[in-house]
């Protein structure tokens, strides 16, 4: 076995002509949650590793009229930022119900738990119900792609090999959106059984005006849920919707992920219970 | 002379080397590097049951850095098998070979086929991926029950059929028993199959040095001095020319004890090679080897008033394939250890250990005593069901009340001493049963699922088994130097849980030394006396009492060489602060330092009364284990038996089948604690385990056999997050059968907890008409038993 060229470009434009001389065989190394245990467990096995972090640039988070958040921004970064914690709450939790503790929050970073597209991965939904757009840099320039359609299977997304994920941009929210995301794991350290992030903008009659829902676990790729969706637009959040909701998603996944740590029906009763869970938590907030 | 002052003994006293495992600075056996070492390897089937049709190694050994690749043949003209640890053909079972790789069939998943040794870690997995084998796949046997069956397809070729061992427990009149009974009371209840998963995974590490034919094996074991022996017979090299050294254990629980094939594999590696060999288990290995997965079909003949008459089970335990550790063991303990801590004198216990093709056993911690427990616990439940009456009271009015001990059980167990309806009040009280009763009653109104659940629980340490190497007493040697300072070398060693320090404790009054000063060495046969080890909570009963004994020896001498310098009768000094002085005069002492150095260096004159040099070696050999057996044919394993009782409280989530638990409360019995803080910390990691293994810890298979859990996002422990508070109690009814009336406290817990969740959670869903019966309760599992309940 031979060890991978390690490259640690110092910018951007740096790291994407490494990208482009060694196309095809570049592994980017961001906080390295996923690429190190896999190489450590012997299933990749990388000839060159493009290690981004030195790329201070790419781990800012500014406000505009929306948000923009680097691609290094850690997920400790996300919980600390003042705008996240006040206007996108669903970030904050999905952060805290992660598991591996401390270190994980600390290492990962946003653009990592993105590109890694690992159905179990919590921030691909989150980034689903705000509508948020991932800015990809290439030689030949920058592109954005719509974070629903930035995922294409379990680990694969529209990132061209050449590319970095440099920032993902995240419009306002309109005025009276609460959001939350809710997950089910089996204790602390377990993965993802189903998860449901919720964007729910309230009207001045307290019906809902818009709903965004999405679901996490279940599937290859995170989805919108839209048929939940429209049980909610227009109507108060009571138990009788909430119950809808719940009855709506379980029926839209017809077939969920089936694991050894959950059969198909429970995971996709449960994918229903955190949207429900979720929706109701947004309608809160 | 007066006896040594109790300053340290019974005292919260911090782990020794505490600081270097807070600050990570512990060196465990995986950190030790040798000039030279090259390291392993292993190959291991992904079959639960194939022939093995060939093996092509010719790219792993042209891979850089491969030294070498064995295989099952060449293996076996070294190591014909690997010695049993204790042979259950010893006790009626049968015997199978057990080999380091497997020669012409495997059966089971992850059994060793192969060993690559490369200069570096990464080459030999490399290449150890590249050896090409070729397996016939054949029908696995799973099942514990229809392995069982006399038509199953068998395990083990030459055997008749799949029956490890087969044995059957008979006291008094049980058809009488039954037929005068006002209620009989049925059930099947499962445990299943999960194991301990210490955070230190196995590691070994051998060298030979070819100029005195000296073979040192660095290993995370329980058991150096029998693993000597073991690899004595294995390699078939003679015991004194093999040494074994136990460095620190980040945690044991069992699966360290010896007879696994990696052992010897690493030793005839550095042997062939002659250079040092090391390999480390990752945790997807650690995974393979399991414990329990056992069927119990119980029968409980009662009163109308819930006093048991009769108890009857017959399970069978799915043992896995046959394995030399001694995890086969544990069944028989499970059955020996019925009715637990109840006055049942009427039993029929029936048990049967099936082999199969899942992973094999290895002792797991409760050593089968805590799986007597949950069935027991389980049932006293479904008992006051029947008859109508409270948990509590069911318990009431069948535990051996305190005035019974000694207490000769069904089974032939002496139980030393107890006090258990002081410890189910005391547990009441600390855990506020009444009031969560009646919140539970507020709640359930509410449409919550509550449920309160209570366990009591026997936990027999200490034990021996007849004319094995499982000993029920140990040595130890105390030093002192002519500087003054003491070191303690003792037989016993410790998983990680403390009782180097409770050694110093009893050594250190004994002395009248801080236990800080004190230097205990554990874990080298070429160090150490004799001994057995960790296993069975026996550590501070056989150490710490061989320990005392030896200081009172070394003691004695200081004090007639003492007497001599101060000119004081012997009656009236005292230990104390690191001086020997006359008791009530303090202008007369003497520095401990002072009075060694005079042992060594006044041998013609002042000390010639005593033979130098200070040191002594003493065994203790704990009374009342009993190895002749009595007019039934039972023996007494167990000289202490600690008890305890337990109270969880656990709502159960209506649309997730969560269980989470609200509360948790335990009153433990385990005689007079040496360091209290250490026993609490290994009833909490007990009782920590017992919830694992309860809601979500579970060894599963593909249909054919194949491994499911091979890693911690399959095989999901608790975390400290998982935990809810845990309120500690301490009765304290001390053992006669140990110098401080100690009694074993490394085991307690793990069963006692695992059934008191049980009943929680059987409780809660109890409104439901939901029965539980089986383990695990993970969440999938309870919400198709709820699905099943028909809501």
């Amino acid at each position: 076995m031979t060890a991978p060229v390690y490259h640690a470009p110092r910018s951007l434009a740096e790291a994407l002509a490494v990208l482009q001389e060694f196309r095809g065989a570049g592994t980017v190394l961001a906080g390295g949650q996923d690429i190190v245990p896999l190489m450590n467990q012997g299933r990749l096995a990388p000839t060159h590793l493009v290690d981004i972090a030195r790329l201070e640039e790419l781990r800012n988070i500014t406000e505009d009229a929306g948000l923009t958040i680097g691609a290094l921004a850690t997920h400790a970064d996300l919980v600390r930022h003042g705008t996240i914690r006040s206007h996108l709450p669903l970030l904050v939790d999905a952060v805290r119900q992660m598991g591996g503790g401390l270190q994980v929050r600390n290492r990962g970073t946003i653009g990592g738990s993105l590109c890694a597209a690992n159905p179990a991965y919590d921030l691909p939904a989150c980034l689903l119900v705000l509508d948020a757009v991932l800015v990809l840099a290439g030689a030949a320039g920058v592109r954005r792609v719509s974070s629903s359609a930035f995922f294409l299977g379990a680990g694969r997304t529209v990132r061209r090999d050449d590319e970095l994920l440099t920032a993902i941009e995240i419009p306002a929210l309109p005025t009276g959106a609460g959001s939350a995301y809710v997950k089910l794991k089996f204790m602390e350290g377990g993965y993802t059984i189903a998860g449901a992030a919720c964007v729910l903008v309230a009207s001045a009659n307290g019906t809902c005006r818009e709903a965004r829902l999405a679901v996490s676990g279940v599937s290859a790729v995170p989805r919108r849920i839209s048929a939940a969706e429209a049980v909610l637009a227009g109507h108060r959040v009571t138990s009788e919707t909430l119950a809808a909701v719940s009855a709506q998603i379980a029926g839209t996944i017809t077939d969920p992920i089936e694991d050894v740590m959950a059969p198909a029906d429970y995971r996709r009763e449960m994918a229903g219970v955190m949207a429900a869970r979720a929706v109701a938590e947004a309608a809160a907030r | 002379m007066t006896g040594g002052e109790t300053r340290y003994v019974g005292r919260p006293v911090p782990l020794l080397h505490g600081e270097q495992i807070v600050t990570g600075r512990r060196r465990f056996t995986a950190d030790l590097t040798l000039p030279a070492m090259l390291h392993l390897a292993v190959v291991r089937s992904p079959h639960a049951h194939a022939r093995l049709r060939g093996i092509d190694a010719a790219d792993a050994v042209a891979e850089a850095g491969v030294v070498r690749v064995i295989t099952g043949d060449e293996a076996a003209r070294h190591i014909p098998q690997i010695p049993h640890r204790v042979d259950p053909a010893l006790s009626g079972g049968r015997h199978a070979d057990v080999l380091p790789l497997a020669r012409t069939t495997v059966i089971y998943a992850g059994q060793p086929v192969a060993a690559v040794v490369a200069e570096t870690l990464e080459a030999a997995r490399q290449a150890a991926a590249l050896v090409r084998v070729t397996y016939e796949p054949l029908p696995a046997v799973l099942d514990g029950d229809a392995a069982a069956r006399p038509d199953a397809p068998r395990v083990i070729a030459e055997w008749p059929d799949n029956i490890l061992h087969h044995g059957r427990i008979v006291h008094g009149d049980v058809a009488g028993a039954f037929a005068s009974a006002a209620h009989r009371v049925e059930a099947t209840i499962r445990l299943h199959r999960c194991s301990t998963q210490p955070l230190e995974t196995r590691a070994y590490l051998a060298v030979h040095n070819a100029f005195d034919d000296l073979l040192t094996l660095y290993a995370t074991t329980q058991n150096p001095h029998q693993l000597r022996h073991q690899l004595a017979g294995a390699l078939r090299r003679p015991e004194n020319r093999i040494r074994v050294i136990a460095p620190p254990l980040g945690g044991a629980f069992g699966l360290k004890m010896i007879g696994h094939p990696e052992e010897s594999l690493v030793c005839l590696l550095a042997v062939l090679l002659q250079r040092p060999v090391r390999w480390v288990e990752d945790r997807e290995e650690c995974l393979i080897i399991t414990g329990r997965e056992q069927t119990h079909h119980v029968e409980v003949a009662c009163r109308a008033d819930g006093r048991v008459l009769a108890f009857r089970d017959r399970f069978v335990a799915n043992v896995g394939a046959p394995y030399a550790t001694p995890g086969w063991g544990m069944a028989p303990l499970t059955a020996a250890t019925f009715p637990c801590g109840y006055d049942v004198q009427t039993v029929d216990i029936d048990y049967t250990l099936a082999v199969t093709h899942k992973g094999p056993w290895t002792a797991s911690r409760g050593y089968g005593k805590e799986a007597s427990n949950i069935v027991m616990e389980r049932v006293m439940d479904l008992v006051a069901g029947r008859v109508g009456i409270d948990p509590v009271e069911v318990r009431r009015r069948n535990l051996i009340a305190a005035s019974a001990f000694p207490y000769a059980t069904a089974t032939g167990l002496q139980i030393d001493s107890g006090d258990y309806q002081g410890t189910l009040a005391q547990l009441l009280e600390l855990g506020e049963y009444d009031r969560w009763r009646a919140e539970q009653a507020r709640r359930r109104a509410e449409g919550r699922w509550i449920g309160i659940g209570l366990a009591c629980e026997l936990t027999p340490e200490g034990g021996s088994l007849p004319r094995s190497l499982v000993a029920g007493y140990d040595t130890s040697t105390v030093r002192v130097d002519p500087s003054g300072e003491v070191t303690v070398l003792t037989g016993v060693t410790s998983p990680g849980g403390g009782n180097e320090t409770g050694i110093a404790q009893i050594v250190a009054d004994e002395l009248g030394v801080p236990p800080w000063r004190i230097r205990v060495v554990q874990g080298d046969t070429d160090l150490c006396p004799y001994g057995f080890g960790n296993y069975s909570g026996r550590s501070l009963i056989a150490g710490g009492g061989s320990a005392a004994l030896a200081a009172r020896d070394v003691r004695q001498k200081m004090a007639r060489v003492a007497a001599a310098l101060l000119e004081a009768p012997i009656e009236t000094l005292r230990f104390a602060d690191g001086r020997i002085g006359v008791r009530d005069d303090p202008t007369r002492s003497a520095g401990f330092a002072e009075v060694a150095f005079a042992v060594y260096t006044r041998a013609y004159e002042l000390a010639a009364v005593v033979e130098p040099p200070l040191e002594a070696t003493r065994t203790y050999r704990p009374p009342a284990i009993r190895h002749t057996p009595d007019a039934h044919g039972r023996l007494n394993p167990y000289p202490t038996y600690s008890n305890a009782a337990y109270l969880a409280v656990a709502e159960v989530d209506p649309s997730t089948a969560v269980v989470r638990l609200l509360h948790f409360a335990a009153s433990h019995d385990c005689g007079e604690a040496i360091n209290p803080a250490l026993v609490e910390g290994q009833l909490r990691g007990a009782i920590a385990m017992g919830i694992g293994a309860v809601l979500s810890e579970e060894t599963r298979y593909a249909p054919d056999g194949a491994r499911r859990t091979t890693s911690f996002r399959e095989y999901v422990v608790p975390r400290v997050g998982d935990l809810p508070p845990i309120v500690i109690g301490h009765t304290r009814t001390p053992s006669p059968n140990t110098i401080f009336g100690n009694k074993g406290g490394g085991e307690a817990g793990v069963g006692g907890a695992a059934a008191a969740v049980m009943n929680a959670v059987a409780d809660a869903l109890a409104p439901l008409g939901v029965d539980v019966l089986s383990l695990p309760l993970t969440p999938p599992v309870v919400w198709r038993a709820i699905k099943g309940a028909g809501r």
